[in-house]
């Protein structure tokens, strides 16, 4: 019931049913212009019948080495879209370009601590709770930093988790 | 060594640096004092300094500092940067570019130089010198490098200038024959294989210059393979054999896709295309230059509507698909029944337009036929996938675009549907959930049909009961949802509202009893948000309620909560929360208001330049095609134009509301001054999040409530809310709409400029005074009348027709009195009459205006129930006549100073009105003094109102809030009343004070 297709700047101005929600954050235009300037194929949105805008994902590639990745910005759904496997699809599509475009060894995301319906479809999509960093989120709230593992990370290296939690300025990325 | 080199250099700009980051501008002042002394001259130091200049407000000092280091040339990597960034803060990235002009005229080798103009010159969107600086940097380093895509990139951009109206000394078809061999060449000069960019870049060149069949093949070929989305590389393929003419190929090809995608919605409907409306299709064939068209297409040749195959085999491929075992996910099945429903409409459509010619899908154009066969594809989607909390926003445009013939029956066959499903298991919390959603779905369809029509507002009360006991009864289905998660439900109590308010608008005719109504209404989604506190349809609802009451601090609480801000101000603030602001007369609030929305522009057009040249650097060639488009959208924004003139008409009334004299000498900077409006604007308004019962408004911001409250619906055929499709903007409705809006905005912009260029001409003698006033009325073009009452008061009545007429009113005067003034004493006693005339005329309206407020204002006086919270239409005709009447004071007050010396006795007498300046100013001064003492009055009454209020209520329909024990509907009537007492109270300070002025010129 979706089309899946690249995110653009006129969808600026129609993203309101997915963005007018708590969980949902608005940035300022130069974020989603960065974005869009240097990681097009990582900003996706899912419009349905009207067309009404549903969800959309933005990420990023980053990272040297075996820390080349692809990262999760920001993923959502419009409410009354929620619960149809949505988020599922669009994380499905980032790590497909991660895997076969960025040829990345994992993709990583942060999540509130406390945002456990979230937590659970990472977990539920594979991801593992990679590290803990503490007062990641405006209000002190404590973020996980979730990973799941590529084909080109053979050894799983980059899933073995951290007991120690970190603090945001140790984070090898902004 | 160059001292810039040294560890000491970096020692000494250390705490300069340091400064600034902490805003510390003392302290950085003092370092870059220090770092002079030790290195006088010194360009890094002196524009650091400059950027502390113009951070603490000293932009004179920091201009004066900027221009000096650029006359000397820089051509230090740093300081060039330290300057950009300088000129940016600033403002003037001229500065910056002429410098790299002259440096790379010295330095014509440096690569870093180059780069650096081809940013300047792309910042300020100069193509051609662009693509001149692109092709130096090309011939310095060679075809590896990225330039030749630059070069591509400033030529397409000149094609789209060119097809624009730009002056080009190519034509387009000359600059993409160029950008064509360019692509091409480049690509056989290197081995590696195409990018998505690329690849996307020359398809887009191609259908530019026609050559359809050509990106096709450049597709199915070796660009292809950049797309590693199989559908979207799929949906490419489809549009393009289209486009070059191949509809079976098109059509089979579709067919095939679908049935691997068959959940994919947009290829479903070109399967649709391509296969009902071939004709349509050709339409596609016409070259586009990246969203541009160029050239008038082919008529479309529409397939006969009498051919019913077409539909019949489109049908059977769907229902097919429906059957294959692979599509039994319910995603999938959701979205091959909905095609059933968009092939229904469709087919309506197509008979419709075998006598308009004009069929196109779901546009919410409604048919006028009656169409069984749309009825009942939506009857069994709902049956179907009524349970799916997006059913009714999946239905929305195909019900929108429901024949009034079939409306009543749908809804019958619906609610039949329905009457077998419980509204609730005691057992089954998923069961539950799902029932719950099937009747939410079924009201909101319902109410997007334009029902229930209620006879009685009892019925109406009735309704919203009902709907609130079923919200209350799901409750437990929510217990576990986060406390800023949607509630499944929140809907209903918003459709709760709606009904009342709905039937308030059309039953009762009293402004008291309908402020009842929104009183009611708002009382049941502020329940709601007791435990849902950042609901967005509650929050909305409750935002337009609020300023419906003339409650602006609570519509901008409710609008705050929604965390509405950067482009959410450009599609959400202007027509949701700005009417309500500058409507209730709360000037800082809408001042505040206005510079949130204003930022978003400036601060693109600061900001563009870097994320424009990201693109270029990371290769994303049409992301530098689409960032140039977006802020061409965003410099063409209504809105962008709406807030510019409303924030130069707040400042002049707040100017003209402390006397002419103030408004005279008012400096310049002080108050922004709109310039033109640009030729075609964009209408990114975002409609779809308005009630059904709050129709978007095209009269000027501060009158759109006013208008709410003054029209009413006509029944019994009710106006479906058109606006809360997402595609309203291609409705005829919305086209309509856009269009009065631009008139409307066109006529607030001539006031706005012509009232500030008279405020800047205004000299300290009154005789002076009028003269510039007339000769500036006269020097405008006539065309761009802004009191021409036919532009926006076009579907307005009442109030606002009086305060348009007192703007007439007012132009006559100042043009009777200059073409006395010009043309001397020969005329003097035929002007002087017409002069009295203009001023009886302006006193007239003024006085019927105060009486119209002051009836609005005691309408319907129920016994106990003398209050401010029941007369909110009242509240805001008496906001806009304090708001306004400044302006005109203004005006008027030294024209009416003369008055005296101009009509003489003996003229007063022959006059058939017979009054003098001085006896009509009474007037108008007892008018107004009675509009304020009434405000008073309800002021001083407003004590224990809302006890009074809720008794009543509360005996009433208790049930509207009283489910949720948390709520105290007492404490919401105490906030809405204080905040319409201070609306209250700045009407009687604003009266007072032009009242002042009045008895002032009488002296």
């Amino acid at each position: 019931m979706t089309s899946i297709r690249r995110f653009t700047c006129s969808d600026l101005f129609t993203f309101n049913a997915v963005n007018l929600d708590y969980f949902t954050e608005t940035y300022n235009l130069p974020f989603y212009l960065q974005y869009l300037a240097k990681w097009p194929e990582y900003c996706l949105l899912a419009s349905g019948p009207g067309p009404e805008s549903m969800g959309y994902i933005f990420g990023k590639a980053e990272g040297e080495g075996e820390g080349w990745h692809g990262h999760v910005t920001a993923v959502t759904v419009a409410p009354q879209f929620r619960r149809q496997r949505l988020a599922d699809k669009l994380m499905g599509i980032l790590e497909d370009l991660t895997e076969k475009m960025h040829n990345g060894y994992f993709v990583d995301l942060f999540v509130r601590k406390s945002n456990n319906a979230a937590i659970n479809m990472y977990k539920r999509l594979g991801y593992i709770v990679y590290r803990t960093v503490l007062g990641y989120y405006s209000g002190d709230e404590d973020a996980y930093d979730m990973r799941k593992a590529m084909p080109r990370d053979t050894r799983k290296r980059s899933v073995i988790p951290l007991k120690r939690p970190i603090r945001p300025e140790e984070l090898e990325h902004d | 060594m160059d001292y810039r080199l040294t560890d000491a250099y970096e020692r000494r700009l250390r705490p300069l640096y340091d400064a600034l980051d902490a805003g510390n501008w003392k302290a950085g002042n003092k370092a870059a004092s220090n770092a002079l002394a030790k290195y006088p001259g010194d360009q890094t130091v002196r524009l650091l300094q400059a950027i502390l200049f113009q951070r603490s407000g000293k932009k004179a000092e920091a201009l004066q500092v900027c221009t000096a280091v650029a006359e000397e040339v820089p051509t230090d990597e740093r300081v060039l940067s330290t300057l950009a960034h300088l000129c940016r803060r600033l403002r003037k990235m001229y500065i910056i570019r002429e410098v790299l002009e002259k440096a790379t005229a010295a330095d014509p080798r440096s690569v870093e130089l180059l780069r650096g103009l081809f940013g300047a010159y792309a910042r300020e969107n100069k193509f051609a010198q662009q693509q001149q600086v692109a092709s130096k940097l090309q011939r310095l380093s060679g075809p590896e490098e990225p330039y030749i895509w630059w070069i591509v990139c400033s030529l397409i951009l000149q094609a789209r200038a060119a097809v624009q109206g730009a002056a080009s000394p190519m034509s387009p078809a000359q600059l993409l024959k160029l950008a064509d061999g360019m692509i091409v060449k480049q690509k056989q000069r290197s081995d590696a294989s195409w990018t998505y960019e690329e690849t996307m870049l020359y398809v887009g060149v191609l259908q530019a210059q026609g050559k359809h069949q050509q990106a096709l093949e450049h597709v199915q070929g070796c660009g292809g393979s950049a797309l590693v989305i199989a559908a979207e590389r799929g949906a490419l393929e489809g549009r393009l054999m289209v486009a070059a003419g191949r509809l079976e190929a098109a059509a089979a090809h579709y067919k095939s896709l679908i049935t691997k995608h068959a959940d994919d919605w947009e290829l479903l409907l070109s399967f649709l295309d391509v296969s009902l409306r071939p004709g349509q299709c050709i339409n596609s064939s016409e070259p586009v230059l990246f969203g541009l068209k160029q050239a008038a297409s082919q008529t479309a040749d529409l397939k006969d509507p009498e051919d019913t195959s077409s539909f019949h085999q489109a049908a059977g491929q769907i229902s097919k698909l429906q059957k294959a075992p692979e599509n039994a996910a319910a995603t999938t099945q959701r979205s091959l029944s909905l095609a059933a429903v968009e092939l229904e409409l469709r087919r309506s459509s197509c008979h419709e337009s075998s006598s308009s010619a004009s069929g196109t899908s779901t546009t919410g154009n409604i048919a006028a036929a009656s169409c069984p066969g749309l009825s009942a594809a939506l009857l069994q989607h709902f049956k179907q996938f009524g349970h799916l909390s997006s059913c009714a926003t999946d239905l929305k445009c195909y019900v929108l675009g429901m024949p009034t013939s079939d409306r009543a029956k749908l809804c019958e066959e619906m609610r039949l549907a329905l009457s077998a499903v419980p509204t609730f298991h005691e057992q089954d919390t998923a069961k539950s959930l799902n029932c719950l959603r099937k009747h939410l779905c079924f009201h909101q369809i319902q109410q997007w049909l334009g029902l229930p029509l209620f006879k009685s507002v009892q019925q109406a009360e009735e309704y919203a009961s009902s709907l609130v006991h079923l919200y209350a009864v799901s409750q437990p289905l929510v217990a576990d949802l986060e406390a800023k998660e949607r509630g499944h439900a929140d809907e209903l109590l918003v459709l709760a509202a709606s009904g009342l308010i709905t039937a308030g608008k059309e039953l009762e005719s009293s402004g008291a009893s309908l402020s009842k109504r929104l009183i009611q209404a708002l009382l049941i989604v502020e329940a709601g948000q007791q435990k849902r506190h950042v609901s967005a349809p509650l929050r909305l609802a409750a935002c337009f309620l609020s300023s419906l009451l003339a409650a602006p601090a609570l519509a901008t609480a409710q609008a705050g909560a929604l965390d509405i801000k950067h482009i959410m101000h450009d599609t959400i603030s202007g027509h949701v929360l700005l009417p309500g602001l500058v409507g209730s007369g709360s000037e800082d609030e809408a001042a505040s208001l206005l510079d949130d929305m204003l930022r978003v522009y400036s601060d693109h057009e600061r900001d563009a330049g870097d994320t424009l040249m990201m693109a270029y650097e990371s290769g994303s060639w049409t992301k530098v095609v689409e960032f140039v488009a977006f802020g061409e959208q965003l410099s063409r924004s209504h809105t962008k134009a709406l807030a510019q003139t409303e924030l130069c008409l707040l400042d002049l009334t707040l100017h003209a509301s402390k006397g002419p004299d103030k408004l005279a000498s008012a400096k310049s900077e002080e108050m922004a001054v709109p310039g033109e409006l640009p030729a075609s604007m964009e209408f990114h308004e975002d409609l779809s999040v308005r009630p059904s019962w709050m129709p978007p408004s095209a009269a000027p911001a501060p009158m759109r409530l006013l208008e709410w409250w003054e029209n009413s619906t006509s029944r019994p055929e009710p106006d479906l809310p058109w606006w809360i499709a997402a595609k309203s903007s291609s409705s005829s409705a919305g086209s309509s709409w856009r269009e009065v809006s631009s008139s409307s905005l066109q006529a607030r912009r001539t006031l706005a400029s012509q009232l500030t260029a008279l405020r800047t001409q205004l000299g300290n003698n009154s005789s002076q005074f009028a003269t510039k006033q007339g000769e500036l009325w006269r020097s405008e073009s006539m065309e761009a009348d802004p009191f021409a009452a036919s532009t926006y008061t076009a579907a307005s009545q009442k109030f606002t027709l009086l305060l348009t007429q007192c703007l007439q009113h007012t132009q006559e005067l100042v043009s009777e009195q200059s073409s006395s003034s010009v043309d001397g004493q020969a005329d003097g006693i035929e002007h002087s009459r017409a002069f009295a005339q203009s001023l009886h005329g302006l006193a007239s309206t003024f006085l019927g205006l105060c009486e119209q407020v002051c009836h609005l204002l005691s309408n319907s006086k129920p016994e106990g129930q003398d209050t401010l919270l029941l007369h909110s239409h009242g509240l805001l005709a008496a906001a806009a006549l304090a708001r306004q009447q400044a302006v005109w004071l203004a005006l008027v007050l030294p024209l009416w100073s003369l008055e005296h010396d101009m009509v003489t006795p003996a003229q007063q007498s022959q006059d058939s009105m017979g009054q003098s300046g001085a006896s009509i100013r009474q007037l108008c001064s007892a008018s107004l003094q009675k509009v304020t003492n009434r405000v008073q009055e309800l002021l001083n009454g407003s004590s224990n109102m809302q006890t009074t209020l809720l008794q009543e209520e509360s005996e009433h329909i208790a049930a509207l809030w009283t489910w949720e024990r948390a709520f105290k509907p007492n404490k919401i009537l105490s906030s809405l009343a204080r905040d319409q007492e201070t609306v209250a109270e700045n009407i009687i300070a604003s009266c007072k004070s032009s009242l002042g002025h009045l008895r002032c010129g009488a002296d």
